[in-house]
């Protein structure tokens, strides 16, 4: 699915004003941007803008103290901020709002610098993405590599290579956008943005076009493509189809409107997949017709969205990201410690490198492999012999759901046990810069700890109990009156999920960076 | 991107910690657990010497970190039990793994420095 292909498929399919148009559903719920003032401001050129420098700011800090400042995770802004606040805050925002950090993202500042680096460069190495890489496995792969370095350098415990992920994060955003069209780094190598896809997916807002008769007879599309806007065609420089001021209805300005990076067409946006809300279609819409409505949590997961979107590759990593979030999260017990232990001397091998690779292949594999087996046991028992990749593009929503509400309530946990530790880490960072400030560093849980277990536990058990609704919903549409008997298979699946999850939220943190030995012996 | 990151992990080292100043000239510090690093009460001892003397009359705060941001930490005052020697004597480590246990001395005449050292608690 590149975007050369869905704007030529956008454009036979409009090409014939007389055929009724093949558009999927999309949500009918509150317009958030029915409010006034939040439309202005959206359609406001700068408005991204607003987001990304206060991030940009913070990064530039974030940088200076990983290299410069306390090589003491919990005294440094790099790690606080980078494996604390940034993942707290991005499920808190996923869950209650949706894709949050990619609107902000301040790698896209990289934008202007790649454009103009672009134009310095031969034709020949203007590159395009190639097919081959397109689906989703290259990310895939980037983020078990992430996740086997986060945990093999114990990135969480070192200022200093955060920081060091972080120059190169910017570094591998502009490199990939100079030699290949821009949004290739979103959509096709960024391993968190797509952290960000796929726990949007229950997110409770998505982007829809308003009215969908408008875009119908829209010609040029510019959500899509882009549009120039001038009050004469003279003043256009051909960077995208020119549209007069005088037709823009609410007009936002004159110049170049870029359209969607990632090749998304609001009209026909029923997934969050590959949307990092840059609110480029809500500038570039002539007609003030993209929305962002609210929906139902599992509008995609029982919608059998990604059978027209993404395919496999897209179910092979949400459903990956679920057994992953236990790995991640069981890496920090003690019952894990032990058995790694036990694998180090089944293996004969005390080599991490080794054991983490086994450890993450393993885990990567598991959760589609798991997903496909009571897959194919629930579409038995509603009297289907399925292929094991029908049985898991049907039932790997669930997991989905449930990898979802693990990450959620994963994150949140060190989030509320440690939110007020960027007050310290901040006063330190200005005493270290000569500022007369003293660092409290008794400021660090959000929640005391006592009420933590609860409110993780109630978290896994929400996406627990929405997973176990998209298994009934699912049922019943696949199977009629046989979906009561399908249904079985994946809700005991779900119930197995949830307990382990909950055991692992309930086990007592061990928080070591190295698996088979203690730090100082 | 892997690539950008190799090069540039394979070309440089982490710096040491910067603490917030060194030991004065001619003191010398220990910080030490009084007893084996596990979940629960560990006191803490910290030697102060200037010279061959006890320091006396500074003010001791321990503070215990895990490695990973986000833990509470755990600050203990070290009362002075006698000339050169001050202890915590209700420091506790509250989880197990990795941790850094931290005294923040501040001297009569208001001088501050830091000792440090890294400590391993299983909960197994």
């Amino acid at each position: 699915m590149n975007t050369a292909g869905n704007t030529e498929r956008i454009s036979l399919d409009m090409a014939d004003s007389g055929r009724k148009h093949r558009w999927p559903d999309q949500t009918r719920g509150f317009n958030l941007l029915g409010f006034g003032w939040l439309r202005r401001f959206l359609r406001w050129r700068y408005a991204r803008l607003v987001f990304q420098l206060p991030l940009l700011i913070l990064v530039v800090v974030m940088v200076i103290d990983g290299f410069t400042g306390r090589q003491l995770a919990p005294r440094n802004v790099a790690t606080t901020a980078s494996w604390l606040h940034y993942r707290g805050l991005v499920v808190i925002a996923l869950a209650i709002f949706g894709n949050a950090f990619c609107a902000a993202c301040p790698l896209m500042l990289t934008r202007g610098p790649s454009r103009f680096l672009r134009r310095l460069l031969p034709a020949g190495l203007q590159l395009r993405w190639p097919r081959a890489l397109r689906g989703k496995y290259v990310v895939l792969g980037l983020l078990l590599v992430f996740f086997f370095a986060y945990e093999y350098f114990d990135l969480w415990a070192s200022p200093w290579l955060t920081a060091w992920v972080i120059i190169a994060y910017f570094v591998g955003a502009l490199a990939v956008d100079v030699l290949f069209p821009a949004g290739t780094f979103c959509r096709y190598v960024c391993p968190l943005g797509h952290f960000n896809f796929v726990l949007s997916s229950t997110s409770p807002t998505q982007i829809v076009a308003v009215d969908r008769s408008i875009c119908e007879t829209c010609e040029h599309k510019p959500c899509l493509h882009g549009r120039e806007t001038h009050s004469s065609e003279a003043q256009a420089k051909g960077e995208a189809a020119f549209i007069p001021l005088a037709e823009i209805t609410n007009p936002n300005g004159t110049g170049f409107f870029p359209g969607c990076e990632t090749g998304l067409f609001a009209p026909t946006i029923t997934s969050t997949m590959d949307c990092t809300n840059c609110y480029n279609c809500v500038r570039a819409c002539p007609y003030d017709n993209v929305g962002i409505r609210f929906r139902s949590p599992v509008r995609e997961a029982t919608s059998d969205v990604w059978a027209r979107r993404g395919r496999t590759g897209v179910m092979v990593l949400g459903t990956s990201l679920a057994s992953l979030g236990l790995l991640n999260a069981a890496a920090m017990v003690a019952p894990f410690f032990t058995f790694v232990d036990g694998l180090a001397d089944f293996l004969g091998t005390r080599n991490e490198a080794v054991l983490f690779t086994i450890l993450f292949s393993v885990s990567a594999v598991l959760g589609p492999g798991l997903t496909t087996l009571a897959g194919l046991i629930a579409d038995r028992a509603g009297g289907r012999k399925s292929t094991p990749r029908e049985a898991f593009m049907r039932w790997g929503y669930v997991t989905l759901v449930l990898g979802i509400g693990f990450w959620v309530a994963h994150y949140v946990f060190h989030f509320l046990t440690g939110a007020l530790q960027i007050v310290p880490v901040l006063q330190n960072f200005a005493a270290m810069q000569g500022m007369a400030v003293t660092p409290d560093w008794g400021l660090s849980q959000l929640v005391p700890s006592r009420y933590l277990f609860t409110v993780v536990a109630a978290l896994t058990s929400i996406w627990s109990l929405l997973a176990a609704y998209v298994t009934m919903r699912i049922a019943m549409r696949d199977f009629g009156r046989r979906g009561v008997l399908a249904m079985w298979p994946m809700l005991i699946f779900v119930l197995l999920f949830a307990v382990l999850a909950v055991w692992l939220l309930g086990q007592p943190m061990e928080m070591r960076g190295t698996l088979l030995q203690p730090l100082a012996e | 991107m892997l690539l950008v990151f190799g090069l540039l992990l394979s070309g440089c080292r982490p710096p040491q910690d910067r603490a917030a100043s060194a030991i004065p000239e001619g003191m010398t510090g220990r910080l030490e657990l009084q007893g084996e690093p596990v979940i629960g009460t560990v006191p803490v001892v910290v030697y102060l010497l200037d010279g061959t003397e006890g320091v006396t009359g500074a003010s001791v705060s321990v503070t215990g970190d895990m490695t990973h941001a986000g833990m509470v930490p755990v600050i203990r005052a070290a009362a002075e039990a006698e000339p050169g020697l001050y202890v915590a004597h209700d420091f506790e480590f509250d989880m197990g793994g990795d941790w850094f246990v931290t005294a923040e001395v501040t001297l009569r005449n208001g001088e501050q420095f830091e000792l440090a050292v890294p400590a391993s608690v299983s909960s197994r």
